[in-house]
C-alpha cells in the first residue's frame, strides 16, 4: 500500500496532463472524422478508365460503294492498283480485331472488301520481316508492263484470298526502302497511271524509305505518274512524312479507316474522283435534270437554264 | 292688391334702370365703327343722328354718364368661311396624291339665325333723337314741346295727361291721345292758331311715352316688358334676349286686341334684308313665338352649313338657296339626304344632278350631306425632282417627255441626264408602275424611243447626279409596295454595293439588268466585272438563291444570260475592288443558311488565305474553284499560284461527316481533276498559301558610327552581322569595337515586359507591406516607415524604358564570321560603333560623380577615390562596373578575390566603363524587399549609365 500511494499521488498530480492528452487525442480523432474520412473501400485512381473511348472493330460489314458509285456516276480514277503490305506488326496485335489496333492484313482485307467490283486486276506483295523469303515478283517476258506483273488477282478472288487469311506473294524480307528500290529497278513501261497502296507500320517511314519513295515517283513520272496512298499501322496520331502538297495521294492511320463508313470513304477517295458532269455545266449528272445544256449559259441548281430563253424579249 | 302694386313699382324701377343702360350702350354701338353688321334699327338710328346733326330736328340729348363699351367679341374675330377654306386648300402644291375622303363633312351644325340674339346687348336702348314716325300714336306720358312765337315767345314742355289731354296754358286742354303724331300736330296747330292770332307754333315731341308688351312663347325670357313707345318688333325681340332655339324664327306673331296683326319671318331680314313685318309695337301688344317648325340640316359644301327651319320651302333647290348656294367644290352627284322614313328607319336619298334637285321634296328632319369633289387631278402630267419648276402640266394626247421639258433650262444644275423615271398609273387597275428612260436622248432626239409618250397622271421624276436618290423614289416605292397583297413580292429591285446610288428602286418590267443599273447611277469605274451576284427570291417559298453574273459577258452580249431580266424582289450585288464583299453579303448568307433544312447543305463556301477578300461566299450553281477565287477578288500578289488546300466536308453513309483535305492544282490541269476546274461543294474551304520565302516586309538594319558607309542596309535571309559590316565597308581606324552597342527591337520588347512586370510586382508588394499591420497585434496601422518611404520613392519614379541592348562580342563576330560568333540579323537591328572612349565615369554614392581619363594603371577603387570616395550610405561591397560592351562586373561577383582586409578587390576597368556605387539599401529598409529594390536600381543603372555616351536620343 505504501508503495502504491506515491504512485497514485503521482498519477493524480499528472492528471491534468492525462486530461490534456486525452483532449488532444479527442481533437485528433475529431479532426480525422471531420476532414479526412477514412474509407477503406473508396475508389483509387486505378479504378478509373482514363483511356479515350474506343469503338469496337471486330465486326466489319462493309459499306459497298457500288450503290453510291452507280447513283452518283462516280468516275473511276485508277487503272492499276499495286499493294505493298508489311504484316510484321500483326503478330504483336492483341487480337486481329483489337479496339486500339488494326492489323495490316485486316486493313487490306477491309479495303478490298469495301471496294466495288471494278474490272481491273491488282497485284499484292508482302514485304518486311513477316514476309516469306521467296521473291515471287515476276514479269511477262515480252512486254514489261504492270499488266504483266505477276502474280495478279481479280478483286473478287483477292477478297476471297484474304477472307481465308492465306499468305500473300512476297518481295522478300526487305524493308520498305528495299521493296521500293526493287520496284524502281525494274525495267518496265507503263501506259497507265499507277496507284500504289502501302500498308506498313509508321516506323517504316524513315529517311531511307522516303528517299526510295521519291526515287520511285521520279521513275514513274517518266510515264503517267503515281499516286501513293499510305496506311500506317500502329500509333493512331502519327502522320506521314510522305504527304506532299504537290502530289496526289495522302496517308491515313489504319485506325481511322477501320470502320465501314470511313473505309468506304477512303476507298472512294482512292478509287474515284468526282461524279460525272457530262455537259460540263457544273452540276453533276446525278443532279442534272436537264442534260446537255449549252455551254456558257447560267444554270440553276438542277442543271437547267436559270433564265428562260430570254432572247425572244 | 297693395302688394302687387309694390311689385309692379319695383319692376318699373328695374326696367327704367335697364332703359337707362340701354341708352348708353346703344350710343356706344352706334359710334363703334368696328361693328360690321348693322341691324335695321341701327341703320335707322344712324340716319336719325345724321339728320339731327344738320339741325333739322331737336338737338341730341347727351348721355348723362359715359359707360364702357359692351362686349361684342363674337363679331370681331370671324372664322374663315367654307369658301376661304376650300380655296386655300386648293392653293397647295399640285400632287397626284389621292387623299381618302370619308363621308364625314362636318362634325357639328348649328341652327341658322339664332346667333343674332347671342351678340346683342341685353339692355334696352332708347329711341331718343330719331324723328318721330308719322304713324306714331300719341298716348299718355308723351311730352310735347310747344314753341309759340309771334307777339310773345313762349316755350312749353307739356306732358299728355292720363286722360289723353294736353293742358296748354292760356289755351286750354286738347285731346291728343289716340291721334297719330301728325294728326296731333295738326290739331294743336289749328287750335293754337285759332286761339291766338298771329302766332306761329313749332311742335315736337320730347319724351315719348313707354308701352308695356308681353313676350310669350319660346323666347329666352318671357314676361311683361316696358319698352319705349318707339320700339319695333325685332328691336324688342333682340333687347329682351331673343328667341330660344326651340322657337320659330319664321312665324313670330304680334297680337293686338286679340288679333294677329303681324307675322314676322326673321329669315327675310337675315337673308334678304326685308323688314316689312317689323312693325312698331303699341301698348299691350303680345309677342308670341311659336315652337320651331320643320327643320332641315345641310352640311358640307355649301356657303352656310346649318340647320334651317322650313316655312314655304319645298324642294332641295329651295333649301340650297337658303344656304346661300353650293360651293364650287361641291359634288352633287355623290351627295345625299339622310331621311327618317315613316317607319322610323334611316335611309339615304341621292340628290342626283343640279336639275333634279328642284324636284326632290324635303321632309322635316332631313340631313343633307353635300360632299366635296374628290381631290384628284386628272389629265395632268406631273414633273418632279431636280427641275426648276416642279408641278403639273396639262396632258394632251400624244404628249411626250420633250413636250413637258421643252428646254434644258427647265432642269437644274447637275441633273442626271442618263436616266429619269416615269411613275405611271394604269387607268383601269390604278396599279402604279415605273419606267426609266434616257433623259439626254429624249431631249436631244425628240420623238425617239427614249422620248416616252406620256399618259395622263404620269409623274416624271428627274434625278440628281449626287443627291440622295432614294428620297426621290421613296414615294413611288411606297405606292408600289403598298399595292401588293400581303406577303407578295413588291415590284422593286435593289442595288447593293459599288453603285453611285445604292438602294431599292421601282422595277420596270421586262427590263434587263444593265438597263436598270442606270437607275442606280450606272456602272461605276472600278466595279468588279467578273463577279457580281443576283439574289433572287422565290415568290412562293421566299427562299433566296444566289446567281453569279459576269458583267463583262453582260456588256458583251446584252441579250445573254449574264444580263438577265430582273424580277420583283431581285437584289443585285455589285462589288468594287475595295469592297469587303463577305461583309456586304453576310446578311443574305445568313438567310441562306437559315433556310436550309435537313437533307441538304447550305450552299456556302469559305475562302481564306492569300485572296483579296476572304470570307464566306455563296455557292452559285455550277460554281468551280476558279469562280470562287474570282469571287474573292482574285489572288493577292504573294499567293502561291501552284497549289492550294481545299478542305471538303462530306457525309458518310451513316450520317457521319468527315472532313478531307485535298491538294488542288491552281495553274496546271490535274489528270484526276483536282484543279481549279473542280466543282465546289457546300462547306468547302479553300485556303491559298503564301509563296515560299516571300518577303513581304524588307528587313532593314542600321549601321551607325565608325564604319566606312554608315546607313541603312537591307538584309536578306542569309545576311549576318558580319556580311553587313562587310557591306558597310568595315570599320574606321577610330572604331572602338569593344564599346559597340547592338540594339534589337525584339529584345527591347522583352526587356520592357520584364521591367514592367518587375515594377508591378514591386508596387504590389510595397502596397501589401504598407497596408499590413505591424507584428504587434494591436498595431492596426502601418508602422513600417521604411516601406512607406520606398512607396513614396517608387511612385515618384518614372518607369524605366528598356533600350533593348544585346551584349555582343563584335570583334569576334566580325573577324571570325563563323557560326559561334556571327549574329543573324532581324528587322530593326541597330549597330552603333562608337569612337574610342577614353573616359571612366563614376556615378552613385560618391561625393562627386564625374568622369575620368582612362589610364591603364588605375583600377576601380582608384577612380572611386578620385571622385571623392564613397559616401556614408554607399554599399561598397556592391559596387559594379558597366563595361563599354554592356557587360557588368560587380565587386561582389568576384567575391573570392577579396583582399584579406575585407576591402573589395581593386578590379581592372576598361575604357568607356561606368562605375556605379549603389546606395546601401539596408539602411533604408532592412526587410525582405531589399533584393527587388536592388535589382530595380541596378536595371535602371544599366539603361541609364551604360548608354549615356552613345545614345543621344
Amino acid at each position: 500500500m505504501n508503495n502504491k500511494l506515491p504512485l497514485i499521488l503521482f498519477t493524480l498530480r499528472l492528471l491534468p496532463w492525462w486530461l490534456a492528452i486525452l483532449l488532444l487525442a479527442g481533437c485528433a480523432t475529431q479532426e480525422h472524422v471531420l476532414n479526412a474520412p477514412y474509407r477503406p473501400h473508396s475508389a483509387t485512381l486505378e479504378n478509373y478508365r482514363t483511356q479515350p473511348h474506343q469503338r469496337v472493330h471486330d465486326v466489319f460489314s462493309p459499306v459497298r460503294l457500288q450503290t453510291k458509285a452507280a447513283e452518283q456516276r462516280l468516275q473511276v480514277k485508277i487503272d492499276n492498283l499495286l499493294v505493298l503490305i508489311d504484316t510484321s506488326l500483326d503478330e504483336f496485335a492483341p487480337s486481329p480485331y483489337s479496339a486500339t489496333f488494326l492489323s495490316a492484313y485486316e486493313a487490306l482485307h477491309r479495303f478490298i472488301h469495301s471496294t466495288p467490283a471494278l474490272p481491273f486486276e491488282t497485284s499484292v506483295f508482302e514485304f518486311g520481316a513477316a514476309a516469306s523469303d521467296v521473291d515471287s515478283l515476276s514479269f511477262d517476258a515480252q512486254a514489261q508492263n504492270l499488266a504483266q506483273l505477276h502474280p495478279r488477282f481479280g478483286l473478287e478472288p483477292l477478297d476471297l484470298h484474304l477472307e481465308k487469311r492465306q499468305r500473300l506473294p512476297s518481295l522478300g524480307k526487305r524493308d520498305l526502302a528495299g521493296a521500293l528500290d526493287t520496284l524502281t529497278a525494274q525495267r518496265w513501261l507503263f501506259d497507265q497511271p499507277l496507284t500504289l497502296l502501302i500498308i506498313a507500320p509508321w516506323q517504316q517511314l524513315n529517311t531511307h524509305s522516303l528517299r526510295a519513295l521519291k526515287m520511285f515517283k521520279k521513275r514513274m513520272a517518266i510515264h503517267q505518274g503515281v499516286c501513293v496512298y499510305l496506311v500506317g499501322i500502329g500509333a493512331e496520331y502519327s502522320r506521314s512524312l510522305a504527304d506532299n502538297a504537290r502530289e496526289c495521294g495522302f496517308s491515313v492511320s489504319a485506325q481511322w479507316i477501320a470502320q465501314p463508313a470511313e473505309m468506304a470513304h477512303f476507298v472512294e477517295r482512292v478509287m474515284y474522283t468526282f461524279p460525272a458532269d457530262s455537259d460540263n455545266d457544273g452540276i453533276y449528272d446525278f443532279a442534272d435534270r436537264c442534260p446537255a445544256t449549252r455551254p456558257g449559259r447560267i444554270v440553276n441548281r438542277h442543271g437547267c437554264y436559270q433564265f428562260a430563253d430570254t432572247r425572244r424579249l | 292688391m297693395m302688394k302687387l302694386k309694390l311689385q309692379i313699382f319695383q319692376w318699373a324701377k328695374h326696367i327704367s334702370g335697364i332703359i337707362a343702360l340701354w341708352v348708353f350702350s346703344a350710343c356706344a354701338v352706334a359710334n363703334d365703327p368696328r361693328i360690321g353688321v348693322l341691324w335695321p334699327e341701327d341703320v335707322q338710328r344712324q340716319q336719325a343722328v345724321k339728320a339731327a346733326g344738320q339741325g333739322l330736328d331737336e338737338p341730341l340729348s347727351q348721355p348723362p354718364v359715359a359707360i364702357s363699351e359692351p362686349k361684342l367679341t363674337a363679331l370681331i374675330t370671324e372664322a374663315p368661311s367654307e369658301l376661304e377654306k376650300t380655296v386655300s386648300e386648293t392653293l397647295e402644291p399640285i400632287t397626284l396624291e389621292e387623299q381618302i375622303q370619308q363621308q364625314v363633312v362636318q362634325s357639328a351644325l348649328s341652327q341658322f339665325g339664332y346667333d343674332i340674339f347671342s351678340v346683342t346687348p341685353t339692355t334696352f336702348a332708347p329711341v331718343e333723337g330719331i324723328p318721330v314716325p308719322p304713324d306714331y300714336i300719341i298716348g299718355p306720358g308723351d311730352t310735347f314741346v310747344l314753341q309759340i312765337y309771334g307777339p310773345a315767345d313762349v316755350e312749353y314742355r307739356l306732358v299728355v295727361t292720363r286722360e289723353g289731354r294736353l293742358l296748354i296754358p292760356e289755351i286750354g286742354d286738347i285731346q291728343v291721345a289716340g291721334l297719330s303724331f301728325e294728326e296731333a300736330k295738326l290739331t294743336l296747330q289749328q287750335t293754337i292758331t285759332k286761339m291766338r292770332i298771329g302766332v306761329k307754333t313749332v311742335i315736337t315731341l320730347a319724351d315719348l311715352h313707354t308701352i308695356q308688351i308681353l313676350m310669350v312663347g319660346d323666347v329666352s325670357r318671357p314676361g311683361m316688358y316696358t319698352v319705349s313707345g318707339l320700339s319695333s318688333l325685332l328691336n324688342t325681340l333682340i333687347t329682351t334676349g331673343g328667341i330660344k332655339r326651340t322657337g320659330s324664327l319664321r312665324d313670330i306673331q304680334v297680337r293686338r286686341h286679340n288679333q294677329v296683326i303681324a307675322r314676322m319671318d326673321i329669315y327675310n331680314v337675315l337673308l334678304k334684308g326685308v323688314d316689312d313685318d317689323n312693325i312698331y309695337l303699341r301698348q299691350g301688344d303680345v309677342i308670341f313665338v311659336p315652337p320651331i317648325g320643320p327643320t332641315i340640316s345641310v352640311a358640307g359644301e355649301v356657303h352656310r352649313p346649318a340647320i334651317y327651319e322650313l316655312k314655304t320651302e319645298q324642294t332641295v333647290a329651295d333649301i340650297i338657296a337658303l344656304t346661300g348656294g353650293l360651293l364650287p367644290t361641291a359634288d352633287i352627284g355623290k351627295s345625299h339626304i339622310e331621311r327618317i322614313t315613316p317607319d322610323a328607319q334611316r335611309t339615304l336619298l341621292t340628290l342626283g344632278t343640279q336639275k333634279t334637285m328642284a324636284d326632290i321634296a324635303v321632309k322635316n328632319g332631313d340631313v343633307m350631306r353635300i360632299f366635296p369633289a374628290v381631290k384628284r387631278m386628272d389629265d395632268v402630267v406631273l414633273l418632279t425632282g431636280h427641275v426648276m419648276q416642279p408641278g403639273g402640266y396639262q396632258w394632251q394626247p400624244g404628249m411626250r417627255v420633250s413636250n413637258v421639258i421643252n428646254h434644258v433650262s427647265m432642269l437644274r444644275h447637275s441633273t442626271d441626264y442618263s436616266v429619269a423615271m416615269i411613275q405611271r398609273e394604269d387607268r383601269n387597275t390604278k396599279q402604279i408602275s415605273a419606267l426609266y428612260f434616257d433623259l439626254g436622248a429624249a431631249l436631244n432626239r425628240p420623238g425617239s424611243k427614249a422620248d416616252q409618250v406620256l399618259q395622263p397622271r404620269d409623274q416624271i421624276v428627274i434625278f440628281d447626279t449626287q443627291g440622295a436618290r432614294q428620297n426621290q423614289v421613296k414615294a413611288t416605292l411606297n405606292k408600289i409596295t403598298r399595292q401588293m397583297a400581303g406577303g407578295q413580292l413588291a415590284n422593286t429591285f435593289e442595288l447593293v454595293g459599288h453603285v453611285q446610288h445604292p438602294g431599292v428602286y421601282p422595277l420596270e418590267t421586262n427590263q434587263r439588268l444593265m438597263t436598270l443599273l442606270a437607275a442606280g447611277g450606272g456602272l461605276l469605274p472600278g466595279t468588279d466585272m467578273a463577279y457580281s451576284l443576283l439574289v433572287r427570291t422565290h415568290p412562293q417559298t421566299k427562299h433566296i438563291e444566289f446567281i453569279r453574273l459576269n458583267l463583262n459577258k453582260a456588256t458583251a452580249s446584252p441579250a445573254g444570260d449574264h444580263n438577265p431580266v430582273l424580277k420583283a424582289g431581285d437584289k443585285v450585288y455589285l462589288f468594287g475592288s475595295q469592297t469587303n464583299r463577305s461583309k456586304l453579303i453576310a446578311a443574305d448568307i445568313a438567310r441562306l443558311k437559315a433556310q436550309t433544312r435537313f437533307g441538304e447543305l447550305s450552299p456556302v463556301v469559305t475562302l481564306s488565305g492569300e485572296v483579296v477578300h476572304g470570307g464566306e461566299y455563296p455557292v452559285t450553281p455550277g460554281m468551280r474553284l476558279e469562280d470562287l477565287i474570282a469571287a474573292g477578288g482574285g489572288m493577292t500578289e504573294k499567293a502561291y499560284g501552284e497549289y492550294a488546300t481545299l478542305s471538303r466536308q462530306s457525309l458518310l453513309d451513316d450520317e457521319q461527316t468527315t472532313t478531307s483535305t485535298l491538294n488542288v492544282a491552281l495553274s496546271a490541269t490535274d489528270q484526276y481533276g483536282y484543279d481549279s476546274n473542280m466543282i465546289v461543294h457546300p462547306y468547302d474551304h479553300l485556303t491559298l498559301r503564301v509563296k515560299p520565302n516571300w518577303v513581304s516586309q524588307s528587313r532593314l538594319v542600321r549601321v551607325e558610327g565608325e564604319v566606312t558607309y554608315p546607313g541603312e542596309y537591307r538584309v536578306g535571309k542569309y545576311d549576318t552581322l558580319c556580311s553587313v559590316v562587310q557591306r558597310a565597308g568595315g570599320f574606321t581606324e577610330r572604331a572602338y569595337l569593344f564599346g559597340a552597342v547592338f540594339l534589337r527591337e525584339s529584345v527591347k520588347i522583352r526587356e520592357q515586359k520584364a521591367l514592367d512586370k518587375l515594377f508591378d510586382q514591386l508596387d504590389d508588394s510595397l502596397v501589401d507591406v504598407h497596408l499590413s499591420p505591424g507584428h504587434e497585434k494591436d498595431q492596426k496601422l502601418p508602422v513600417n516607415k521604411g516601406a512607406t518611404d520606398i512607396l513614396r520613392v517608387m511612385q515618384g519614379l518614372d518607369r524605366p524604358q528598356a533600350v533593348g541592348r544585346m551584349v555582343i562580342d563584335l570583334e569576334a563576330a566580325v573577324s571570325r564570321c563563323d557560326e559561334g560568333h556571327d549574329i543573324a540579323l532581324e528587322h530593326g537591328d541597330r549597330l552603333i560603333v562608337p569612337a574610342l572612349q577614353n573616359e571612366v565615369t563614376v556615378v552613385g554614392q560618391v561625393y562627386q560623380p564625374s568622369s575620368h581619363h582612362f589610364r591603364a594603371d588605375r583600377a576601380l577603387l582608384d577612380y572611386v577615390s578620385l571622385s571623392g570616395g564613397t559616401k556614408q550610405f554607399a554599399a561598397i561591397e556592391h559596387i559594379y562596373v558597366v563595361q563599354a560592351n554592356g557587360e557588368v562586373i560587380s565587386v561582389r561577383s568576384s567575391q573570392s578575390s577579396w583582399t584579406w582586409l575585407g576591402q573589395p578587390k581593386n578590379l581592372d576597368v576598361t575604357p568607356g566603363s561606368t562605375i556605379f556605387v549603389p546606395l546601401d539599401l539596408d539602411r533604408i529598409n532592412g526587410r525582405e524587399y531589399t533584393e527587388s529594390w536592388a535589382e530595380l536600381i541596378y536595371k535602371m543603372a544599366i539603361s541609364a549609365a551604360g548608354l549615356k555616351f552613345i545614345l543621344n536620343d
